[in-house]
């Protein structure tokens, strides 16, 4: 798909984003498990007083993603499923700017909102289908599929690919 | 252009090869910078802040009232993230392959070995372990400082080894842009050097056109050139003259509307469309051919074309090449007439003295006869002697024209040869014997040698005797008291018999040797006036001898005398024809019969020939009724009957064969009386015009009597005389068969003849085709020539003629006559029986 058509299918998305939100505002519930992921920041939609909070449940509710890639960090062909960046962005009001993401090591970095399209990076919890522990990069980790698209193997996007992720931040322009 | 192929493949492997290593560069330079990337030494650097971060974590739990487990486990879990991450991702494959990062990392994994079971296991546990971990975590900082510097080193040589390929790479890139520069030079100077080729080839092929195209245009033919459809692509200014059309009038036309006349497109059209499809070439490539064209204004005139093909640019097209040919045409055709008009002033020329000397033979007859007559009548001694000189006068006169005659026909073919058989000696001594008295009042000698004669030669005696006579009289005329030998050899082997005649008189210059021969040739004055003549006497004996199959020659030396020498054939044994009787054969086979007294009808224009007929015809006591023309003469024939009819040929108005035919054809008293043709000339084709006319027989005049009575002998038929005049019937077959044989044969015959005879006059014959009534009557004229039967023969084969002609009248008196003389012969084969067997 060309870059013309993706930022127009954006458009429309981040368009139907606006006016979801109200409505979504008052439908994210608390979590009820432990919290993994906790967003902060310019969002519009809020369950914890500034932040939005999400257990397991709340992440795999949202619908999954499941792809096939190669990363360079581990041998062979690995399958993640996860919730879209694109579709976290879009429940939680965030339309432009960046975010800032944390890893339980405080390593951070810095996230376009632009990177959260269909077809982009996940928030994968699963990893063969099994849940990942901290020790096995979990149990939040940003892939983005590499195979799938040429412009995610650069070394920008392999320093966006955070793993071990608790936090984000949501930074407007 | 193979310079050319080899400088674009040159450029083509050049673009290959840096496409290859710029593709390479690239990977290399992308390893490069994965290996320099900040995360790659970032998560080296990383596992030793990791693992610093467990050991404040324990450090802290250690001291602690209440230790936070928890955070102590986070941080491990991170720690063995790290360690796993460095056994397994990708970015380390290398680094890994170093057995001094191996040796740490497998302390490393070693540690996490340890003590992974604690940290799964209760809190108890793992808080009494704290303090040996602080130990452990302690020890390990040095293990994480050396992995993390040797990472560092690693990359850092490893880095400078990638550079330094890539660096290679860029060079071999740079060189490898050099030569394609290079190469593109090249192909730039090849291509400029093509460029300045084709625009010299293109100028000088310029120059060629124009060349062309001033040759074509200056041409004195027309040219014209047409597409395979026939369109006019060129057209030169020749053409525009030939034909009228100018060239932008001509240009894109069809030639056949052009140029190809209204009766010949039909066939041009064709002949085009079948040489599109069959390629078939019948004018192209042929050579001038000659045709017919058509000129703008319709005028049709005579051309001479020559047709080419030829392919231009992938098309074949036809050039004519045409030349107006009018006036060869037109001098070619004044030629023909200017020869043609020559021919037929050569053939009246000679048709002139053919008739000239015919009609010098007419009064001739007339002065010869008057001799004839004089001589027998009484008269003085004086006048005898002047007679004599009258007669031989008048006997050389008739030579000369029988001469110029016998030229003439000579010259039109039309010899017509008498084969008969001849004893060579008999010939030479008779001649000889008749010569004798001239050659010696000349004071000359004669002698013959027939020595070495064959005994029988076949030949035309007439013409013989005539070629060896005139060799004679020559010898006569150029001797002076000297001797002539007559000679006669045979030549066996060579199956042909010499003649020579030797003289001792005055010789002839060799180079006149060859020209004596020629016609109307005597040598000089001389001669001429030492011997008269018309100088064709050896002319005419080369044609005669050169007719008869053989040849003359002489040899001769000046002043002492000549040789004329006569090869001949000696020829193949004839049979004696009884209808191709002349009066020469005749004279000489026959003695004049006694006359029997005739009723005659003679029918002759001139007087004198009358007068002198009638003389002869009733001295020998016949009786004679005179017709001055063919009308009178067929009126006369009408009122009474004759006993036979003496027709001159040549008369004006209704000729001889017509008015033979006029009698024949009516229903009068002398239908079938014979009648005899008088006439200057005997051809095969005359004799066969007479007897389909229904003439029985032939004379050829000058007349003499025993030649007259004799073939009115032989004509008279069954006018009751036929036991006196004609020889006993079937004596031949008599004396050469035995009597049995003869009679069987007879017997046959009579049988044969007699049933044609009878079918003839049925109604059934008359339904036959034509042909096979003649092929029947031709059969049983055969049997009766071979037994002997000539009347009947003569008769049938007059029928034939006729039936051959379809010549009804003819027909007629044909079968008229073969009733009647089947009578006469029918009575002789029964006499014949009855004789033999009584």
């Amino acid at each position: 798909m060309c870059a013309f058509m993706k930022n127009i299918l954006t458009g429309l998305v981040l368009a139907a984003g606006f006016v979801a939100a109200p409505l979504a505002a008052e439908t994210l519930p608390p979590p009820t498990g432990e919290v993994i992921l906790s967003v902060t920041g310019d969002i519009s939609v809020r369950n914890d007083g500034d932040s939005a909070v999400f257990d397991m449940d709340m992440l795999r509710g949202m619908g999954e993603v499941t792809f096939a890639t190669t990363t360079p960090w581990t041998e062979g062909v690995q399958e993640f499923t996860g919730v879209s960046l694109h579709t976290l962005a879009e429940r939680l009001g965030v339309a432009s700017g960046s975010i800032k993401a944390t890893a339980i090591n405080d390593y951070a970095i810095d996230i376009p909102v632009t990177d959260a399209v269909e077809g982009g990076p996940i928030l994968a919890y699963l990893q063969n289908g099994k849940p990942m522990s901290v020790r096995y990069n979990g149990p939040l980790w940003l892939v983005y599929p590499y195979d799938l698209n040429e412009a995610y193997r650069s070394e920008v996007i392999y320093s966006r690919s955070i793993w071990q992720l608790v936090r984000l931040d949501v930074v407007a322009d | 252009m193979v310079v050319l192929l080899a400088a674009l493949t040159g450029i083509l492997l050049c673009l290959l090869a840096i496409w290859f290593l710029v593709t390479n560069v690239q990977r290399e330079i992308n390893a490069l910078a994965v290996a320099n990337s900040d995360t790659t030494q970032w998560t080296l650097v990383q596992s030793e802040v990791d693992l610093l971060a467990l050991l404040v974590a324990v450090q802290d739990a250690d001291h602690a009232a209440r230790p936070d487990l928890q955070d102590v486990r986070r941080r491990y879990d991170v720690l063995y993230s790290r360690v796993r991450l460095i056994q397994q991702s990708q970015q380390f494959v290398d680094l890994r392959t170093n057995p001094e990062v191996a040796q740490n990392v497998a302390t490393f994994d070693a540690f996490l070995d340890r003590y992974t079971p604690l940290f799964d296991g209760p809190d108890s546990a793992l808080e009494a372990a704290v303090p040996s971990l602080v130990g452990d975590l302690t020890g390990l900082r040095s293990t994480a400082r050396d992995f993390s510097l040797q990472g560092i080193r690693f990359y850092a040589e490893d880095s400078d080894i990638k550079r330094e390929r890539a660096a290679a790479t860029l060079a071999k890139i740079g060189y490898l842009t050099l030569a394609l520069v290079l190469a593109l030079l090249v192909g730039v100077a090849i291509l400029v050097a093509l460029y300045r080729r084709s625009i010299r080839s293109e100028r000088s092929e310029a120059e060629a056109r124009n060349r062309l195209q001033e040759v074509i245009a200056t041409s004195l033919d027309g040219i014209i050139a047409t597409d395979s459809e026939g369109r006019v692509i060129e057209y030169n200014g020749a053409a525009e003259r030939v034909f009228g059309y100018t060239r932008d009038e001509a240009l894109g036309r069809d030639m056949a509307d052009l140029v190809v006349p209204d009766h010949l497109r039909a066939a041009h059209v064709a002949g085009m469309t079948r040489y599109r499809t069959t390629r078939e070439r019948r004018v192209v490539g042929k050579g001038l051919v000659r045709m017919e064209a058509k000129r703008k204004d319709g005028v049709v005139f005579p051309v001479e074309l020559s047709l080419s093909s030829a392919t231009f640019g992938g098309e074949e097209i036809l050039v004519s090449f045409l030349r107006d040919i009018s006036d060869r045409v037109a001098s070619e055709q004044e030629l023909i007439l200017a020869r043609d008009r020559a021919v037929a002033g050569e053939r009246a020329k000679a048709e002139l003295l053919a008739v000239m000397s015919h009609e010098m033979r007419t009064p001739l007859n007339g002065i010869m006869g008057s001799i004839e007559l004089l001589q027998s009548s009484k008269m003085s001694p004086k006048h005898k002697t002047f007679l004599a000189a009258m007669k031989t006068s008048a006997g050389l006169l008739l030579h000369h024209v029988n001469g110029v005659l016998s030229m003439s026909r000579a010259e039109a073919g039309q010899l017509n040869l008498v084969v008969s058989e001849i004893d060579p000696a008999v010939l030479v001594q008779e001649l000889v014997e008749s010569q004798r008295h001239a050659i010696e009042a000349n004071g000359n000698q004669i002698r013959s040698d027939a020595s070495a004669a064959p005994a029988r030669m076949w030949a035309d005696a007439l013409r013989l005797r005539q070629v060896i006579l005139n060799l004679v009289g020559n010898a006569n005329k150029f001797t002076r008291s000297g001797e002539i030998l007559v000679e006669c050899e045979s030549i066996p082997d060579r199956g042909l018999v010499e003649f020579r005649v030797t003289d001792s008189g005055i010789g002839i210059a060799e180079e006149n040797l060859e020209r004596i021969f020629e016609e109307f040739r005597t040598l000089d004055t001389s001669y001429s006036r030492q011997a008269e003549g018309t100088g064709l006497g050896l002319a005419i004996s080369r044609r005669l001898v050169q007719a008869m199959g053989g040849e003359i020659g002489v040899n001769s030396e000046l002043g002492e005398g000549s040789l004329f020498w006569v090869r001949l054939p000696v020829g193949t044994p004839v049979q004696r024809d009884a209808a191709t009787r002349t009066a020469a054969e005749a004279g000489s086979d026959h003695r004049a019969a006694p006359a029997s007294a005739m009723r005659l009808l003679l029918v002759e224009d001139n007087q004198i020939n009358r007068l002198i007929a009638r003389e002869m015809l009733k001295r020998s006591g016949h009786h004679v009724v005179e017709a001055h023309d063919g009308r009178e003469g067929v009126h006369l024939a009408g009122q009474q009957v004759f006993d036979a009819i003496l027709m001159d040929i040549s008369m004006p108005e209704m000729d001889g064969v017509e008015a033979t035919r006029v009698i024949r054809g009516a229903d009068g008293p002398n239908r079938a009386t014979p009648i005899i043709a008088l006439t200057a000339h005997a051809l095969p084709e005359d004799s066969q015009r007479y007897l389909a006319a229904g003439i029985d027989a032939a004379l050829v005049k000058p007349l003499n009597i025993a030649a007259l009575l004799a073939t009115l002998a032989s004509v008279r038929g069954d006018a009751g005389l036929a036991a006196t005049k004609t020889a006993v019937p079937f004596a031949e077959l008599t004396e050469s068969l035995d009597r049995q044989t003869a009679a069987r044969l007879l017997a046959a015959f009579r049988g044969e003849a007699e049933d044609l005879v009878r079918r003839s006059v049925s109604a059934k014959w008359a339904e036959l085709p034509v042909d096979v009534r003649a092929d029947q009557v031709h059969k049983v004229a055969g049997s009766a020539a071979v037994l002997g039967a000539s009347e009947l023969h003569q008769v049938l084969k007059g029928l034939e003629t006729a039936y051959r002609q379809d010549d009804a009248a003819g027909v007629a008196v044909g079968l008229e006559r073969l009733a009647r003389v089947w009578g006469t012969t029918r009575g002789a084969i029964d006499a014949w029986h009855a004789e033999r067997q009584g």
